[in-house]
């Protein structure tokens, strides 16, 4: 059965907002959204990717304390990137989800860190992506890893590279 | 011309998209109002969802701390081990309605020492992002909460109403990164400004000279001067406080009296100050979106 990405969007936002002050570390918890975007838009190209992020990251926005547009537009440079890079470098295998994740997390959050310190004056952009963004990259790859993994069948389906790889198949 | 368009058409959209959300942003800081429509539709709709989610869990607790509970005694007494495990999910949920009925009775009789109306709420879910903190309550428009109104838990002051929605509403908590409060040290009536850190649960209190006498352990109360929180309201207690070489200010840690991490149950109070310091501080942009309802 395939979901329509703005369920899975929904669906994942809600148990960020449900359960996400439980995997909270350090006032950092996982974007099951950021992962929902990623794995939507690794196959689905740069337009894909944008839409999937913007729509993401505007669901986000709503069930969220910040000015609405923050997120729809980090999501979708996140988006973007998955979209843009996905064909190419993404899927070579399993563990490159890890690093993708990773990045596009990253710029996400130095993007949203970077409109923060915009806005008020006293954030400094460097501190929060150190302190803040890296960490949240961090777990958000580790989390999206266990979230591809549990929801490997059903993405087998539509993204290759989660199919088990055979020699001579990669492509670089 | 055409053929740069076409290539870069991804970026292009990527762009545009950007642009929009700034004057979209942008448009929410110069106009504030009341929530966007799609934005009350998904908090109407997601309450429910959410609420529920936050039941199942309760419940999954109150199973899992029953069983654990059961597991201890059975070693202990011989009597115990009869227990079913519908008696002990029982058990667990009476407690957990007695805790409940504890922590709303404590919050009553704090906020009735306030002299002020109070609107009684439950958490029902936090902030989907990470980079702000803040809280869903099921009391909104319809309970009478307005946007502003202090929140507080019985053992102090947790943060404001920033967003209200018909049923349900949003607390910005005193550690968000955008939180300001002006407060006061109690036993050397020290002014400064509590502002939240957003990435620990600990709060800074800022612009307090290096002559000051601030040591940890000192109660920090709310001074009443931004027009938003009543004056005399416990806020934090401080943790470290430190005169480093450079800066005019000392560099003061406070935490929060309130158990802001395990927070369950508020209380709005019905208290719209005479918003002085809004009406007096230049026009600056701030983090979170001024919408809500109208005052």
């Amino acid at each position: 059965m395939k979901l329509p990405f703005i369920v899975i969007a929904l669906g994942a936002a809600l148990l960020q907002v449900a359960v996400g002050s439980a995997l909270s570390i350090h006032g950092i918890q996982p974007s099951f959204v950021l992962v929902a975007v990623y794995a939507y838009s690794i196959t689905g190209g740069e337009a894909r990717g944008i839409w999937n992020g913007a729509l993401g990251g505007l669901i986000e926005d709503c069930l969220s304390g910040g000015v609405i547009g923050l997120m729809t537009s980090g999501y979708a440079i996140a988006g973007y990137i998955a979209g843009r890079a996905g064909k190419k470098v993404f899927n070579i295998g399993e563990s490159a989800n890890f690093g993708g994740i990773f990045i596009v997390s990253l710029v996400q959050g130095a993007y949203t860190a970077a409109i923060l310190n915009a806005f008020k004056d006293s954030t400094e952009i460097f501190y929060m992506v150190l302190t803040f963004a890296l960490p949240q990259a961090l777990y958000n790859a580790v989390a999206g890893i266990f979230v591809l993994w549990l929801f490997k069948k059903q993405l087998a389906r539509r993204v290759p590279w989660l199919r088990p790889l055979r020699p001579g198949r990669y492509r670089l | 011309m055409y053929k740069f368009l076409s290539k870069n058409k991804g970026l292009l959209v990527l762009a545009a998209t950007i642009l929009a959300c700034f004057l979209w942003m942008t448009w929410q800081f110069r106009k504030p109002g009341s929530p966007w429509l799609v934005e009350r539709w998904l908090n109407a709709g997601g309450k429910p969802v959410v609420t529920a989610a936050g039941r199942v869990g309760g419940a999954f607790k109150g199973v899992w701390d029953g069983y654990i509970y059961l597991v201890s005694l059975v070693d202990e007494n011989d009597r115990l081990e009869r227990q079913n495990g519908s008696l002990g999910r029982e058990n667990a949920q009476l407690r957990e309605y007695i805790a409940k009925a504890q922590r709303t009775a404590s919050l009553d009789a704090s906020a009735a020492s306030l002299h002020f109306p109070v609107i009684n709420a439950s958490a029902i879910g936090r902030d989907a992002s990470s980079w702000f903190k803040s809280v869903w309550i099921d009391a909104g428009e319809e309970a009478g909460v307005k946007k502003d109104m202090p929140a507080m838990a019985a053992a102090g002051i947790v943060g404001r109403v920033i967003k209200v929605y018909g049923g349900s509403s949003r607390i910005m908590l005193i550690t968000d990164r955008s939180s300001a409060v002006s407060c006061v040290t109690q036993r050397t009536r020290e002014p400064g400004i509590l502002a939240g850190d957003g990435e620990s649960d600990t709060c800074k209190l800022q612009f307090i000279g290096k002559q000051a006498d601030v040591a940890p352990g000192d109660l920090v109360v709310t001074s009443g001067l931004d027009g938003i929180y009543p004056a005399g309201l416990p806020v934090g207690k401080v943790s470290r406080s430190a005169k480093v070489n450079q800066g005019y200010f000392m560099e003061i840690d406070v935490i929060p009296t309130a158990s802001i991490t395990k927070l369950e149950e508020v209380a709005v109070l019905m208290y719209e100050g005479p918003k002085t310091a809004e009406k007096m501080a230049p026009p600056v942009f701030r983090l979170h979106s001024t919408s809500g309802a109208a005052r």
